[in-house]
Formats: structure tokens, sequence, C-alpha cells
């Protein structure tokens, strides 16, 4: 198991030296406490996946951690030591606007919630709320700014947008309104990001359009001073909201007089208004990212940039080389070289500190940073030493030290896993030249009979090899030997229980991780991924076809431009293939992996785009010919669940298409929510069932078959229902059809064999439930040769039956086997974050409710309504996984084994057993006396022989 | 035969053994058919004792067979087979699903 946090939202580091932790609030509705030595997570919350468990703000005071969440809805606070809860409490509705800690002279006592009708205080202590204030004109003003420094009065700043500019003064003491001043600022559209307050309660303002900043004091002046940019000569980007940065060191005292301005994307400058005087500090160009950070009386301002190529040679200059004009043309923040480096400065001053820099290094074709987070504390020596946190856009969070080393980093993008596959590791070098040799093309006796001698050598070589590290191994001690497995000692163990787990992010990031000890072995950014897309990700061709290497696909489509792309790799070491994927000039709607394969052993993959043309790929002569030989055979099924429509495609030879049959699901009504087909992998071992006088119920095995789920778009729970359809995927034939009366989403399905589970909640009974269809063709199977969906005169039967199931599930999936010998268990992720392994027996529709002979002589389990969930199922004990979005199965090489994973904030990878161990020795299976007995036996026999033959040489003689 | 009857038609190491001995028994008295037919070969009615002998015998074995099919242990039924079954050829291919 693996742990995550998610994506950061708000984090904040500690100013000292000795400290241990950082407190982070991450977009996954996560609290956490990360350890900063080795990044491990010290505790953690998991709130609600939903927007209800939204972290709109944290706070850090001392030891507490201030959160609100659900949409201002809810204060609580955290110990940061242990992660204890100290209070929480609930707040009056209204749309969160900002919170802020608010201070006197002397000490941090409460903290201020702004919404957008009112202001509240909290004591820090308990939460117990002071007062609540209205704000006048609450309608059209939106307050966005909250501001206090320790003078006992609480500012707060509200805007007409294009109009004015409200500035309320509150009396900390009793929530009274000292003063209310208005504001003209009619070219000011919003407060947040263009305005920001410095100094002794200054608010300034930038104006992009007019190039120039306005000042005003809050609560004493009138109207906004005007200060023209012009003559600082600096340079506005086009096209670009230009935005302000400001920090307040503590809350007790005043803001820091100096903020950064940022002008374009990569081009800040630290300015500082004093005594109403504008002066211009340091021009940062190049700048990714800026960030201020204070320690004791010092603060400082650090500066991420761009080692760029453009200057080689130069080891601390890096803005002053390039100019704007090249940045641009780079695309303005990308790094060429990948090489960033991190500058403090004094804020007073401007001054750079020596020996501040930071030097690190991203992976090749990684992302750029995103967040920086510093921590500053003075060294023994009155120097600045700092460590820093980076973000990058793949959600990689980067822990650095002094001098560019990296402490820790940790993949939170890994809580955010779309897809998933698993592949087999590719054999041994060994064991690939042998097979190797079966595939290479035959040249003559002698020279087979040379090669296999060469490649036996090989084999006897490897052994030695083998055994005397194991010889070498045995002599150190038990604690040193670690297997550590990295990329180039990746082989296929002997059941192929491990696997390379193929993972696609939500961020657009892929990695490839070893499944039994779940280290990245490697991971690789897709820089053109907007976040929302989505993905398909095709096994084309496995490790089975040495020396081809195995080849992955990835199909990523863009939710708002509609189109997409492939991207081949090679799923064990990560690289790109050489392969070149066709060009998608069209949106593509679907894709399906046929079985027929290319003469490099590739599975051919057809694209349909959105003018339900087919493109294969790979696109060679002999899988066109291939195609245009069985294209009568391929069939597609596309659903729209927006229109509520099914429709069926027919292949032509010329790969164009052919509307066969077309399904309408009126969306008035009911809205399509899943489709689930069959696992193309997935093999049946048992025809039938037998039943109890011996004959033979045969199971209906349409790979064809199609499970369609609605839900009614009408949720009143008197009239809510959901419908089943079973549907064939070729002829689109309706098979089975039912309706759920008084049943509620979400519905949770899992389609394999000759059954169909789902899962939903029923509404009038107030409960979730489960049921199970079968299909079975009856005592005769129509066609035992072949299956053709065309020719089914015979509609199956379907068998039903539902069950209560005491708790709601988070996923389902069914376990897989290689033959499919082995019996099937449904494996049901709780919202508790346990995995129960559910027998499929249990929920079989031939229960019967009352055991008769026949049913006893079957193994029937007689009816019970209710599933119970036991605790000794669960095959994860103790290592819970927050927020399960979904659970994959994956055969192994022993067909008692099935492989699973299961993912949502946590990674979980383990080996479940269905039917026990079977087809493997037990552990305590007791080699030494079955062996000595054995050998016993053989020994008593040559005595008894040689003790006989001498007996009957003696009676001979006699 | 008392014995076989009372032995029931459950499954067990006792019946079955006594089944297999009731089996193997005429079998091999039919091997040594010769061995037998040498032995009458005083007899004047040869032929007709020998018949007699290996209608008694294929009686012995029927008996045997029938006492099998009583336990179950002849696969005669399609159930019997099923582990043999091939599962049918898939004659059409389909995929797609949810647009995209």
């Amino acid at each position: 198991r693996q742990q995550y946090v998610g994506k950061l939202k708000f984090a904040s580091l500690e100013a000292s030296q000795g400290s241990k932790k950082l407190v982070v609030a991450t977009e996954e509705n996560v609290v956490a406490a990360l350890n900063s030595r080795s990044g491990e997570i010290l505790w953690r919350h998991v709130d609600k996946g939903t927007p209800e468990g939204a972290i709109d703000a944290m706070l850090i005071h001392g030891q507490d951690a201030i959160t609100v969440s659900n949409a201002g809805r809810i204060l609580r606070s955290w110990e940061t030591n242990i992660g204890g809860l100290n209070w929480e409490t609930s707040l009056d509705t209204g749309s969160f606007q900002g919170a802020a800690l608010v201070g006197l002279p002397e000490a941090v006592k409460y903290v201020a919630v702004l919404k957008k009708a009112a202001l509240s205080l909290h004591y820090l202590s308990n939460g117990h709320q002071k007062w609540v204030e209205h704000l006048p004109e609450s309608e059209s003003t939106q307050y966005q700014l909250l501001y206090s420094h320790g003078t006992g009065v609480i500012h707060v700043v509200g805007i007409v947008p294009q109009s004015h500019l409200n500035v309320l003064t509150f009396n900390v003491e009793d929530g009274e309104i000292t003063k209310q001043v208005r504001v003209a600022a009619p070219w000011l559209g919003a407060l947040q990001g263009s305005c920001a307050v410095v100094g002794e309660a200054v608010l300034v303002c930038v104006d992009a359009a007019a190039r120039s900043l306005h000042v005003c004091a809050l609560g004493t002046e009138q109207d906004m001073r005007h200060i023209p940019l012009q003559s600082l000569e600096l340079e506005f980007a086009d096209d670009f909201q230009a935005r302000i940065l400001a920090t307040q060191p503590s809350v007790t005292s005043a803001s820091r007089t100096q903020f950064f301005l940022q002008l374009s994307p990569s081009h800040f400058s630290l300015l500082q208004y004093k005594q109403g005087l504008l002066s211009h500090l340091r021009d940062f160009q190049q700048a990714a990212l800026v960030s201020f950070a204070t320690t004791g009386e010092k603060t400082v301002a650090a500066v991420l940039t761009c080692r760029s190529e453009l200057k080689p040679g130069s080891s601390d200059g890096l803005h002053a080389g390039s100019t704007l004009e090249d940045a641009r043309r780079q695309d303005s923040l990308t790094c060429s070289n990948q090489t960033y480096n991190i500058n403090l400065y004094l804020v007073e001053t401007g001054q750079r500190l020596l020996d501040t820099t930071i030097t690190f290094n991203l992976e090749q074709g990684g992302a750029r940073p995103q967040q920086l987070y510093i921590q500053v504390f003075l060294k023994k020596d009155d120097s600045v030493g700092y460590r820093a946190l980076v973000q990058t856009e793949d959600h990689m969070l980067m822990f650095l030290q002094q001098p560019g080393k990296v402490v820790w980093s940790r993949e939170e993008s890994l809580a955010e896993v779309v897809s998933l596959e698993m592949v087999d590791l590719p054999l041994t070098g060994a064991q690939a030249e042998l097979e190797g040799e079966f595939g290479k093309k035959a040249d003559g006796l002698l020279g087979m009979f040379l090669k296999r001698l060469s490649s036996q050598l090989i084999l006897l070589q490897a052994w030695t090899a083998h055994l005397w590290k194991m010889f070498y191994d045995a002599r150190k001690p038990r604690s040193q030997i670690k297997n550590e497995i990295n990329i180039d000692n990746l082989a296929r163990d002997e059941f192929n229980l491990q696997k390379m787990m193929v993972m696609v992010t939500a961020s657009g990031k892929l990695f490839g991780i070893e499944s039994s000890s779940g280290t990245i072995l490697w991971k690789q950014y897709l820089r053109n991924v907007k976040p929302g897309s989505s993905f398909k990700l095709m096994v084309q061709r496995t490790t089975a076809h040495f020396p081809h290497p195995p080849q992955c696909t990835l199909l990523v489509k863009d939710k708002e431009t509609k189109m997409s792309f492939l991207y081949v790799f090679n799923p064990i070491f990560g690289k790109r293939s050489q392969v070149a994927p066709p060009v998608l000039k069209r949106p593509i709607l679907q894709t399906l992996l046929l079985p027929i394969m290319d003469q490099d052993y590739a599975k051919v993959l057809l694209l349909i785009d959105d003018e339900y043309k087919v493109t294969p790929f790979p696109a060679t002569k002999n899988v066109l010919r291939q195609l245009e030989e069985i294209a009568h055979t391929i069939y597609f099924y596309l659903v729209d669940a927006e229109q509520g429509k099914l429709s069926g495609f027919r292949l032509k030879k010329d790969l164009s298409t052919e509307e066969i049959w077309e399904v309408a699901i009126p969306t008035e009504v009911q809205r399509i929510v899943t489709v689930k087909g069959k696992r193309s992998n997935e093999h049946v071992h048992s025809q039938g069932r037998v039943m109890g006088d011996r004959s033979v119920l045969y199971k209906s095995l349409n790979p064809n078959l199609l499970a369609v789920v609605t839900e009614s778009t009408d949720t009143h729970h008197e009239r809510t229902f959901i419908g089943i359809y079973l549907m064939d995927g070729v002829t689109g034939r309706i098979i089975h059809s039912s309706v759920q009366k008084k049943a509620k989403g979400p519905v949770h399905m899992v389609h394999s064999e000759n059954w169909v589970v789902y899962q939903y909640w029923n509404t009038k009974a107030r409960r979730n439930e489960f049921t199970v269809l079968e299909l079975y063709e009856g005592t005769e199977q129509y066609n035992a040769t072949a299956f053709s969906s065309l020719d089914r005169p015979i509609l199956p039967q379907v068998l039903q039956q539902s069950y209560i199931f005491p708790s709601a599930i988070s996923a389902m999936e069914a376990t897989i086997t290689e033959r499919g010998i082995t019996s099937r268990h449904l494996l049901i992720g709780l919202p508790s974050g346990a995995i129960l392994s559910l027998p499929k027996a249990l929920l079989d529709p031939r229960r019967p409710e009352i055991p008769t002979e026949q049913s006893r002589e079957e193994n029937l389990i007689p009816y019970s309504p209710d599933v119970q969930i036991h605790a000794e199922r669960f095959i994860n004990y103790n290592q819970t996984i927050s927020r399960m979005r979904g659970i994959y199965t994956a055969p192994s090489g022993l067909e008692s084994t099935c492989l699973v994973v299961a993912y949502g904030l946590d990674i979980f990878q383990t080996r479940v057993y269905p039917s026990k161990q079977f087809d493997v020795l037990k552990d305590d299976y007791d080699y030494v006396l079955i062996s000595s007995v054995l050998f016993g036996l053989v020994f008593a026999t040559m005595i008894t022989k040689r003790l006989a033959q001498v007996k009957l040489l003696n009676r001979a003689w006699r | 035969l008392f014995i076989m009857y009372m032995a029931g038609n459950t499954i067990s190491i006792f019946p079955a053994m006594m089944v297999c001995m009731m089996g193997w028994r005429p079998l091999q008295a039919l091997m040594s058919l010769s061995a037998t037919l040498k032995a009458m070969e005083s007899s004047s009615r040869r032929a007709l004792q020998g018949l007699v002998f290996l209608v008694g015998k294929g009686l012995g074995l029927a008996l045997a067979l029938y006492k099998c099919q009583a336990m179950g242990l002849l696969p005669t039924r399609p159930s019997d087979w099923l582990a043999f079954v091939t599962p049918p050829q898939r004659m059409e291919f389909t995929g797609g699903g949810l647009i995209l």
C-alpha cells in the first residue's frame, strides 16, 4: 500500500531549523502533515470527495492549523503534532470569501471569516463565536479582502466592479463598524490578484490598462492616489492581468512595504512603497515563481528561475543573459534544459544573498514548477539557510535543501489514477536467448545444433552465476540483503506473480510500477495533456513476442477541443516507441482492439472518428489485407449518453462503416450511466453447470453481450428507478430488460461469464441491494462449435435474485484467472476502505428457498436475503484504502492466484486465492518426512531384495 | 451377490473394492479361457461347456457393470463430459462503448 495526499492547495512550512513537519491541505480534500525529513505522511485526514469536503482556506498559528471547508460551512482546528481535532464549529451559510487570523498587539486570539454578507470572529482556543456582523450593501458589493495588523481593527474591502470600493473598518472587541469609506475605482474589475495590502494598511492596486498603480490607505483616505509606472521603465506584457504579491510576516504587525508586481508570466519586479514613495528595487526576468518567507526579523524573497541554455557557462547569472524576447520565443515559461535555480533576495534592498542558490534538475520532458514554498531559518552564524518545497505541473512534490540536494520527492499525481493495466515482465536474458533461438529462421542442421549448444552454455553460465550469488548472499547478514529491483534486473518470476503496473493519472503522467514492491520504475509526463481529458489505455503487444518489445497505446482525448492523439510506448521501460502513430485529424469516438496481429505480433487497433470512418493502427499492407478478409465479422457499438442513443455499426471492406441498428433510450425519462461488455481476456472453463439429476444446464456465454444501466431523471424517492438492459452488441437485440422501481444509483456493476451483478440503493426499504442475473441456454446447446450473434433463435433463460447488503460500496470487480477454472469471487470496495472478497456462490440466483435433495446434491446454499460482511473476508486487513475509486484484477501464471490492485487516494496491491492455493504445496508441507519415507522405502526394498536372493541361494544349497 | 446388494449404491471404499473384484474376476477368468478349455479337453461336449462358461462369466461382468451404473461410476450423462466441452468459436468481434 502506498498513501498519497493529492495536489497541494495550501502548504505551510515551519520557520525553524529543527522542525520536522509541513502541513498541507490538498485539492483531494485532505489535511495532512508530512515529515519534512523523509516525506512520509505523519497524519492524514480525508474529508468527503465531493465539493462538500473542499477545503477553502488553511491558516497556521503555532501548533494549530485552522481549515475552512465545505464552502465556508465548517471551521476546524487541528493539532499539528498528532493530527487531533481541537474543535469544530459550523458556520452560517453564505458563500465563503476569505479567512484571516486576527491579532491584538500582544497575541493572536481570533480567526475572522468573511462571507458574502457577514463577517464573523471566532476564538482560536475553542472556536466559539465572538461576534457576527452583517456587511452593508452586500447585494451589490463583493467583499473579498480581509486585513488586520494588530491595531484592534479589521479592514474589509469590498468591490462593486467598475465602480467603487467599499472599505469597512470593524472594531475587534465588539464588532462595531467604526468607519465606512467609499473609494471610487472605476477601472477595477476584481480585487483578487490585482490588489494587495502593503505596509500599514495601504491598499495597492495595479491597473494594467493604464500601466499605473493606485494606492490608498485603508480607512483613512477617501480616494486613491495614482502613480504611473512609466517612470520606472517597466514593460507590461500584452493581454496579461498584472498581479501583486505582498507578504505579512506576522498578523500582529504591519505587512512588509515591499511587494512583487507580476508583469508577464515570467517577469516579476520587486517594488517598495514607503511613506508615499514608490521605488523600484529589482527586476526579475525569466522567473517562473516567486515567494516570500520570513524568519525572525528577516524577510526574503525566493525567486525560481530557469537556467537557460541560451547563456551557457553561467553559474550564477540567471536573468541577465537572455532577454524577454528570447523567453517569449521559447514559449515563455518552458525551460529548455529543465534546470532551475532558486535564489534568495533580501527584500529591503533587493540584494541577492550569497550562497543561497539551489540548482535542481527536473527530468527531461518533465513539467514546469507550479508552486513554491520556502522554509527559511537562521543559521548559527546569522546567515540565512532555507529549504524549498516545489510542486510541479505533474503534481510532483520535491523538497530541496541547499545546495541543490533533493531531500525527497513524492508523486502526488498517483492519488488520481484514471486507468491501469498490468503487463507481464520480460523473460530473463537467458530465457529470452532460448526463446529467440526458436524465433529465428533455420539455417542448417549443424548451425542449429551449434546455436543450441551455445544457448545451453549461456544457461549454464547464468545458473552458476546465480548459485554463486546465492552463496555470496548467504554469508552476508540477513538484514543487508535487499532485493533491490531496478529496471535492469526486471525479470518474470516463476509463476508470473510480479507484473508491471502501467498507471495513467489525471494530470497526464504515466507511471510504471513494479507490482510486488511498489517501486516506481519509470515515469513519463505528457506535456500537452489538459486536465479533464479522457484516457484509454490498451496493450497492443505483450512481452510474449520476443524480440519485439511490448507495446502499449494510450489514447488521450481533450474534453474541450475534442481532439485526440495516440501515445505509443514500451510499458516495461517507459520509453516512447519508435512506431509512429497515425495523425488523427478528426475526433475519435471509440477504439477497438482486434485479436488479429500484424507481422510484428502487434494487435490491430481500430479507431472510429466522428464521421464513422475507421483508422487502423498499425496500418501495414498485411493488416489491411487481413482486415479486408474479416471485415464482415467486425462490428462496433457506440453509446451516446447525452442523446440516449445506442447504435451499432458494421465494418465494410473499404474501412467505412454502415449503421445496422439503433436503440433509443428517451433522455427525458432516463439516462444511460454505464455500459459494460465482457473482458476480452476472460476464459470460461466450464460451459455449463451440473444439476442435481446429472443433466447439464448450459451457460449462455455471449461474448458480444452488453449490460446497459440507466437511471431515471426523476429523483423523487417514490418515482425513481433504474433500468437494466442486456443487449447483443452485434445485432442490437435486447435479450433482457428489467426496471427496478424505487431504486437509485449510483449503480456499480460487474459483468462476467454469464452473469451480471449490480448494486443500487433501494429507496423504499432504505438499504443497499444486490441483484444478480444469470443467463442459461437450457439443457441443450443450440450450436456447440461456433457462436454467432446473428444466429440465435432461442432467447436465453434469465434467472434473477436480489440480496441485501449492509453497506454502501465504492468499487466492485470480479476476480479473473488464467484459465477460468478457479471459482470467481467478487471484490467489493467498501467506503470504510476495506476490500471484501465475496464468493460468487453466495450471489447465485439458483439458491433455493426450500432446499431439496437435488439442490443439496448441487451444493447450493439455501436462499437467505442478507449477505453479511465478515471481517475475515477483508483481503486488505487493516491496510485501508481511502476513497477507493476502482479495483483492477489481472490473472497470474498460477491458476489459483489473481492479482488485485485497488486505487483511489492510496494504491494497494495484493494476491487473492478464490479457491485456496490448490496448485501450490502448502507452506507447512513436510518435505523432509515425505522424502525420508520415500528413500527409506526404496532402501528397504533393495535390502529385502538382497535378503531374498541370499535366502533363495541358501535354500538351493540345502 | 447378496453382499453386493447389501453394500448399497453409496460410493465408499469397501463397495468400490467389491465392485472392482466382481468385475475383475470374470475378466481374469476370460483371460485364462484357453487354460480352462485345455482342462476340459477330455470332455466330449467341450464346445457347450465352454459356451456356458463364457455366458456365465459374461453375466457376472454385466452384473458388475450394472452395479457400476447404479453407483453412478459410468460416464453416461452429458454432465460427465462437461469438462471436455470446448468453448464455441467466436464468429463476430465487437467493441466500443460510451463515446469518449
